[in-house]
């Protein structure tokens, strides 16, 4: 898990509305897997979330002065792409030349019905695996695995040792396996949880 | 379709659980623009749901890049001469630049992802000419620094850093093609280099000199020391920096564009602001391939920077990717067509 860089949030808007590259870097940095992500999931192609994202940030950096006055960062990106990202839907996603390319697409990555039936039951029963642990050790887990920090910083966070940590992980993977071999219905299930636990980490 | 109806097709969509008839029928309702507020807001979700966020670093590299670039691209006002004088690049790590001077960019990386094509042609040398002052013929491959020759008929590859005598006269003539000098000075017998325009005399150490008959002029342009250009009676001694071109019959000195004449030295093809027909002019020379445009776009103007070493293949991907032109590739012919490729 990787940790996430500390952001001046104040310090990089206000550097990026006078102009500074160097901060637009770091702002560009920052926002870019949830631009580029969604893009992603919006568009079906790389190339076209690469593109995307590009006229979105450009607009950005065009209406730099702005971010002075800006306090919801994440709110204003969406905020002044919208008419970028619909214009790009209307005109290079949802027109009908990509029609086909989507379709063709979607033959090569489609989950079907009964997949996604299976995936959100093993998400669920992951959520309550994770739900019954005991107090300190499902603390442990969630800042470990959702929110992404080191046993250096949890047990900073919570006053308990590195090693208490470290165990508490071992325990509560343990006690998650458990549950999740007694609600499920076969094994190949218990290993995909296993992969859903692993994206958790990211 | 109803409002309930819309969200659920989207939903579909985003985790790719849609039908061909269920997509189109979202696309039709997209693009009536019926429900722009309910997707405006559906937009707003999924740009702040976590769980979409994913970095490719590699694009997120490029396209930054290529936002910086237009950035300064903005910010400098290119002084359109007949050379440009100064041009400051941005340094990108690992990538290559190409920008067509009319709007649309892009950035491909030293080692592009283009997949290489069946009938890909690989780079090779162009030759040059060179007739010494006793009437040998030396072929010269001028694509390193120092040069490759060839006596006559038998090939003889001497590398880079060889010297060559000329004989006593120390004149050379070179026919056509480019080299670039790296002379040791011998002020009783100063090297001549005779082209079918003029004749340099070497007073320095070092230079270049590019004639090609398709090229409308021929130019000199010095790196290093002095060298005096001689054009019937008219001469012209240069310096560090500049060129001397001669076209028409007319001996010119102007200020040169460093970095892409002597760009081929450190294999890279370097152009400010050519014209279309003036670059796939040297790429033809490069790769030695046919070109033949079958719209009319070699008014274009690009700048950029592609190293040599590539088949031309990554080249032309680099120039297609401004999305103004695209090419067809047959064997050793390459077609020139407006747009993007379909």
């Amino acid at each position: 898990m990787q940790v996430k860089p500390l952001y001046d949030q104040r310090s990089i808007l206000d550097r990026v509305a006078l102009g500074d590259e160097q901060a637009f870097a770091i702002f560009f940095n920052h926002h870019w897997p949830q631009v580029y992500g969604t893009g992603l999931r919006l568009t079906k192609s790389s190339e076209k979330a690469q593109d995307l994202a590009q006229d979105i940030f450009i607009k950005l950096w065009e209406n730099r002065e702005r971010l002075t006055d800006v306090k919801q960062e994440d709110a204003y990106v969406y905020i002044l792409s919208k008419h970028v990202i619909l214009d790009f839907l209307r005109k290079r996603v949802f027109d009908t030349e990509n029609l086909e390319i989507l379709i063709e697409y979607f033959e090569d990555n489609s989950i079907n019905p009964q997949e996604k039936l299976e995936y959100h039951e093993l998400e669920n029963t992951l959520k309550s695996a994770i739900d019954q642990l005991p107090g300190k050790i499902k603390d442990v887990f969630v800042l470990s695995r959702m929110e992404g920090l080191t046993h250096e910083q949890i047990a900073q966070k919570l006053a308990i040792s590195e090693t208490s940590s470290k165990t508490y992980i071992v325990r509560a993977l343990r006690d998650i396996r458990k549950y999740m071999a007694l609600h499920t219905d076969n094994n190949t299930i218990v290993i995909a949880a296993g992969v859903i636990l692993y994206g958790m980490q990211k | 379709m109803n409002e309930e109806r819309f969200k659920i097709l989207f939903e579909y969509y985003l985790e790719n659980s849609i039908s061909p008839q269920d997509l189109l029928e979202f696309q039709k309702a997209v693009q009536s623009k019926q429900y722009s507020d309910l997707l405006d807001d559906l937009l707003k979700k999924a740009y702040s749901e976590p769980a979409f966020a994913e970095d490719n670093p590699e694009a997120r590299q490029t396209v930054l890049t290529h936002i910086l670039s237009k950035i300064h691209r903005e910010q400098t006002e290119p002084v359109l001469k007949q050379r440009l004088i100064s041009y400051k690049w941005i340094a990108a790590a690992a990538s290559v630049l190409l920008i067509a001077s009319a709007g649309g960019y892009f950035i491909l990386h030293k080692t592009p992802v283009v997949q290489v094509a069946q009938n890909d042609i690989a780079p090779d040398s162009t030759r040059a000419i060179l007739k010494t002052g006793h009437g040998q013929t030396y072929l010269l491959a001028g694509q390193a620094k120092g040069m490759l020759y060839r006596q006559g008929n038998t090939a003889a590859n001497k590398t880079a850093n060889d010297q060559l005598s000329y004989g006593a006269q120390r004149e050379l003539e070179l026919i056509s093609g480019e080299a670039f000098f790296e002379v040791v000075h011998n002020a009783h017998a100063p090297l001549r280099i005779k082209t079918p325009k003029e004749t340099i005399e070497d007073i320095g150490t070092k230079f270049n000199v590019n004639i090609y008959p398709d090229e409308p002029d021929s130019r000199t342009t010095l790196t290093e020391g002095s060298v005096k250009v001689t054009l019937g009676t008219l001469a012209r001694t240069i310096n560090p920096g500049q060129q001397a071109i001669v076209e028409h019959a007319q001996l010119t000195i102007a200020d040169a564009d460093m970095d892409a004449v002597t760009a081929w030295l450190d294999n890279d093809f370097v152009f400010h602001n050519q014209e279309l027909t003036t670059i796939m002019r040297q790429l033809a020379r490069w790769y030695h391939i046919e070109v033949t445009y079958q719209d009319n776009v070699g008014n274009l103007r690009f700048s950029g920077m592609v190293s040599r070493n590539h088949k031309i293949s990554a080249v032309l991907a680099v120039m297609e990717n401004t999305g103004k032109i695209h090419f067809i590739v047959s064997g050793k012919k390459v077609t020139v067509l407006a747009g993007r490729k379909k």
